[in-house]
């Protein structure tokens, strides 16, 4: 659940400090002084349940309580989950001050979201589905943090890729556990103390606000939550070039990783048949000799029905190629005449000195080859990070919503 | 519970001023987060260590808390040297270790280090009570501030209740396994929890009520800076210049 300190990049902890900041604004703003006793008192309990360990199989994982939290107080949790771990920071220094904004985003915001989403449907009348809902929301918010945690990893370098998704698959289980706890509490509290559910601490409860907003919301929020791996696995990319003698290119996935071994059939001018089938090596580079002029459209197939294509020209180049290769044969017919006419020896003094430049062209322009390429790369995956803004979007509006929903009401 | 055991001592970290301390803690960690060099790290690690080394406690109870602190880094060192791309340190069997993996990792573990240890010589060497007191002093939204205070005030209350709570489970035979009649238990025992908390809740208003509370938090005693604390905080600020200075001097780069 806690990122250690020094792990994450500056960009991701002074976005989390923000979102902490403007969480914890309006989670104060909810708070009368009537109801600090009781914010504080269920942050401690909050605090003594983060110490209770649960058993799962041959290991335990503590609670969070997260989910539970935003159903009992609605945005006051933002406060109470910030308390919690700045109290665990100084007294057994989990996490930490710099970290403190991103772990109290990735914790609360879930957890407030799911929670308030179920406190609408939490009622008396019906308690084993009000429990139920309360579950699904408590095993959702700790998904949901889960898959904070995993961003926020794999915003800060593309070297925790693997750790976060690790990290990610780690919260499953304790998703499931904290799920059916969440659910029998729920239950347990509608049958003995049932104002302790329904207490309205922060005054917020979406009443007027149509249903189909709310669905809205919940679908955005879960492609969201499916799109970053689903839009990671689909997009494959590629990239090549003629160099004059071998068309050369690269393949890889929109993260950046290389295709390995991945099939490349090359068509001739969209002829539906391919003229040849090339193999990418261990880095997604791949070559082919074009056997004649034109255009080669190269389509890059890497399983699933993931595709993608680029076309590679050849044809100029390839005339500058025969000048290179023509050069040759005067050469060796003028040498022996070189010192009789000047004329000829400046013409094939010329044709050394192009073919030469050819030469230091060609060496000069491989780094830059590269660089377009890591350009090509970065752009394609700008998509991914596309999708993690767009979640914070939803969140921010969905913060802003509340919040004027809330003005509203007071 | 042994919540504040780093907090009892006398050294000079012991004494100081808490407003400074936090002001020190939370600029030390920013600008170790925002260190690049290796060489500025392990001068950054080796300060935090003497600072800890100043406040004289125990190395077992320091030692007990860094080595849960470590724990997430241990992770990160199983899976990051392999899975970076970059130049071959070493192989091993089919994996091998890159270069670029390695000095990431060695510069987390460091910079995780030294943070952790920063906190603990300053903000875990003050009580609660003084942090929150010094929070109000630093113009921390005062509902903060008092949740804060509040918290901390039955969190051992609430944590003996729950003490309780199962030591009764206990006797009368439970015992926690992978099941859903040890999450029902559980949840439980944690609903008790939160209905007694909740009405400590309503009672501790009550008596505030009683006693005039409107929403004010009252602070009768102030801190004065002393000669003690400036000298700390000098120390501090070479400190931290000091790293500037071997940040921007160094090439040995990440």
């Amino acid at each position: 659940m806690h990122i250690s300190e020094g792990v994450l990049s500056i960009p991701v902890l002074s976005a989390g400090a923000l979102i902490t900041v403007a969480g914890l604004a309006i989670g104060i703003k909810k708070v009368k002084p009537a109801d600090i006793p009781k914010v504080a008192l269920t942050t401690s309990a909050f605090f003594v349940a983060s110490l209770v360990h649960i058993p799962i199989g041959p290991s335990n994982a503590h609670l969070v309580l997260n989910g539970f939290l935003g159903v009992l107080l609605g945005w006051a949790a933002f406060p109470a989950i910030f308390i919690g771990l700045v109290l665990q920071a100084v007294l057994f220094q989990f996490g930490g001050l710099t970290t403190l904004g991103v772990n109290s985003a990735n914790i609360a915001l879930p957890g407030i979201f799911f929670g308030l989403l179920a406190r609408r449907f939490i009622t008396l009348k019906r308690p084993n589905l009000s429990a139920l809902i309360a579950g699904l929301a408590g095993g959702l918010s700790v998904m949901g943090s889960g898959l904070m945690v995993a961003l926020s990893l794999s915003l800060s370098g593309d070297s925790f890729t693997l750790v976060s998704r690790l990290i990610f698959s780690a919260h499953i289980p304790i998703a499931v556990v904290e799920g059916i706890i969440t659910g029998f509490v729920t239950r347990f509290l509608l049958r003995v103390r049932p104002e302790i559910v329904g207490c309205n601490l922060s005054g917020f409860q979406m009443k007027a606000y149509g249903n189909a907003a709310l669905l809205l919301l919940i679908t955005t929020f879960s492609i969201s939550l499916l799109a970053p791996p689903i839009v990671e696995a689909h997009r494959v990319s590629v990239f090549a070039w003629y160099d004059g003698k071998v068309v050369v290119g690269k393949a890889y996935y929109a993260n950046g990783k290389p295709a390995k071994h991945a099939k490349i059939l090359v068509h001739k001018e969209e002829q539906p048949s391919h003229i040849l089938t090339v193999e990418s090596d261990e880095f997604g580079r791949f070559s082919f000799t074009p056997s004649s002029h034109g255009e080669y459209v190269i389509e890059l197939v890497a399983g699933l029905g993931h595709k993608a294509t680029t076309v590679v020209k050849v044809g100029k180049v390839k005339k500058g190629q025969k000048a290179v290769l023509d050069v040759k044969e005067p050469q060796k017919a003028v040498a022996p005449t070189g010192s009789v006419g000047n004329i000829l020896e400046i013409n094939v003094s010329c044709k050394k000195i192009e073919q030469l430049l050819e030469k230091v062209l060609e060496r000069h322009l491989a780094p830059v080859r590269d660089e377009l390429e890591k350009l090509e790369v970065a752009q394609s995956r700008v998509t991914f990070k596309d999708v993690v803004s767009g979640i914070g979007y939803i969140m921010g509006i969905m913060g802003l919503w509340a919040y004027m929903s809330s003005n509203r009401k007071s | 519970m042994t919540c504040e055991r780093l907090a009892s001592g006398n050294s000079i970290l012991h004494l100081a001023d808490p407003r400074i301390k936090i002001v020190l803690a939370s600029f030390l960690s920013v600008e170790v987060v925002f260190l690049k060099t290796m060489a500025a790290l392990i001068l950054a690690l080796i300060w935090a260590i003497f600072m800890l080394y100043v406040t004289g406690l125990k190395k077992d109870i320091l030692l007990k808390r860094l080595f849960f602190v470590n724990v997430f880094i241990v992770v990160l060192w199983l899976v990051i040297p392999w899975s970076t791309p970059g130049a071959t340190l070493f192989q091993i069997g089919p994996i091998g270790i890159t270069r670029e993996g390695v000095m990431l990792c060695s510069a987390i573990t460091l910079k995780c280090n030294a943070i952790v240890m920063f906190n603990m010589a300053l903000l875990s060497t003050s009580t609660i009570f003084a942090l929150a007191h010094a929070l109000d002093h630093l113009k921390v939204p005062s509902i903060l501030v008092q949740l804060f205070f509040f918290s901390w005030r039955y969190l051992h209350v609430l944590e003996e209740e729950y003490i309780k709570i199962k030591r009764a489970a206990m006797l009368r035979g439970f015992s926690p396994g992978t099941n859903l009649f040890t999450y029902k238990t559980y949840a439980n025992i944690l609903g008790t929890l939160f209905v007694r908390s909740y009405d400590r809740g309503q009672r501790v208003y009550w008596a505030m009520v009683c006693r005039g509370f409107n929403g004010t938090f009252w602070l009768l005693s102030h801190f004065r800076l002393g000669s003690r604390d400036l000298i700390l905080m000098s120390g501090m600020l070479i400190l931290g210049i000091c790293l500037l200075f071997v940040e921007w001097s160094t090439n040995w780069h990440l």
